[in-house]
């Protein structure tokens, strides 16, 4: 079986409004994602919110590299997530969060 | 050097806002509306503020006389995309950086004649991402339809593409990296979007610098040294 290849992605949400939870946000995400891309989409891009500063908007998330930059897309044309004006700004991508983390240090 | 190339600043009370976040999120400019004393000038966090001119009337007449006035005093000139003919003509001079697709979308569309024009003279295709921004589903996808149509049509021409946000507020602003994310949804590669958000900008600015420059006289010739006149 084909093994299926992760990304980690470093990200920043820009904030307008009351602070957005973490889930609230891989919600808006995937419904973003469903709504560009479709079901399928969705179900093959594995999202997954790893790590999230709700006051600060940093975080990790991680996701099937196929899938990638269909979810970088639908995450960057999120304007807003019930009522916060928001602004996804993707930071570094990495194949491994222990890189990514190395990194940010 | 990323410079997001539409910014609409609403007043100059408003623009420190808008130079903030343009830091934070790693624009080493943007151009803005905005009326200053000079075509460029850099603000007190760094970041570059330059002068676009929105040629928004109607006739060829009125364009050209509209970009003459504005060549001395704007660095980025844009033409919307509208009447065929009148963007033609700006396709065709080489004082237009920018052929701008406008919002609302209706009836807009670039031709293949009008693109390689635009290719011959290095006019730019600008598209600004902020109709994709407010809108969803049926909606979206006729703002993406028109979109995707125009950058396929300037990719097949050799038409340069410039990718901006658009935005009239801080928040609705996006990072390049981002900005390149949306250029893969209109149809660009990865290398195309980052040539349409980090490189055409910048050549775009750099051009003009040269042009509004004292020593500047026409294409190819400028002043390097000059004489004791006694």
């Amino acid at each position: 079986m084909k093994s299926r290849r992760k990304r980690y992605v470093r990200f920043r949400l820009h904030m307008d409004g009351p602070p957005v939870s973490d889930k609230q946000l891989a919600s808006a995400v995937r419904m973003s994602l469903l709504s560009i891309y479709g079901e399928v989409e969705v179900a093959d891009s594995r999202f997954f919110l790893n790590e999230y500063d709700e006051s600060g908007g940093l975080g990790i998330l991680q996701c099937n590299a196929a899938s990638l930059d269909n979810l970088m897309t639908s995450a960057v044309l999120l304007s807003s997530i019930d009522g916060t004006r928001v602004s996804f700004e993707p930071k570094r991508t990495s194949g491994t969060i222990r890189a990514l983390k190395k990194r940010a240090t | 050097m990323p410079i997001d190339m539409n910014v609409k600043v609403p007043n100059k009370e408003g623009l420190d806002a808008f130079a903030q976040m343009a830091v934070k999120l790693g624009f080493t400019g943007f151009a803005s509306t905005l009326s200053m004393s000079d075509p460029f000038e850099k603000l007190e966090n760094g970041v570059t503020l330059l002068t676009r001119t929105d040629v928004n009337v109607k006739g060829i007449r009125a364009v050209t006389r509209a970009v003459e006035k504005a060549r001395s005093s704007s660095t980025v000139i844009s033409v919307p995309l509208g009447e065929s003919r009148v963007a033609s003509w700006a396709a065709e001079d080489s004082r237009v950086d920018l052929l701008s697709v406008p919002y609302p979308l209706k009836g807009v569309s670039l031709r293949k004649s009008t693109a390689k024009l635009a290719a011959a003279s290095d006019t730019a295709l600008e598209i600004s991402i902020a109709p994709l921004l407010g809108v969803s589903g049926l909606m979206r996808s006729k703002v993406v339809k028109v979109l995707r149509e125009a950058t396929q049509t300037a990719l097949d021409a050799g038409m340069p593409i410039v990718l901006s946000s658009g935005s009239d507020s801080p928040i609705t602003m996006r990072s390049p990296r981002a900005l390149c994310y949306v250029g893969l949804l209109l149809g660009l590669d990865w290398h195309g979007s980052e040539k349409a958000v980090y490189e055409n900008p910048d050549r775009i600015f750099e051009r003009n610098k040269k042009r509004l420059s004292p020593d500047y006289v026409g294409p190819g010739v400028e002043i390097v040294e000059r004489g004791d006149p006694s």
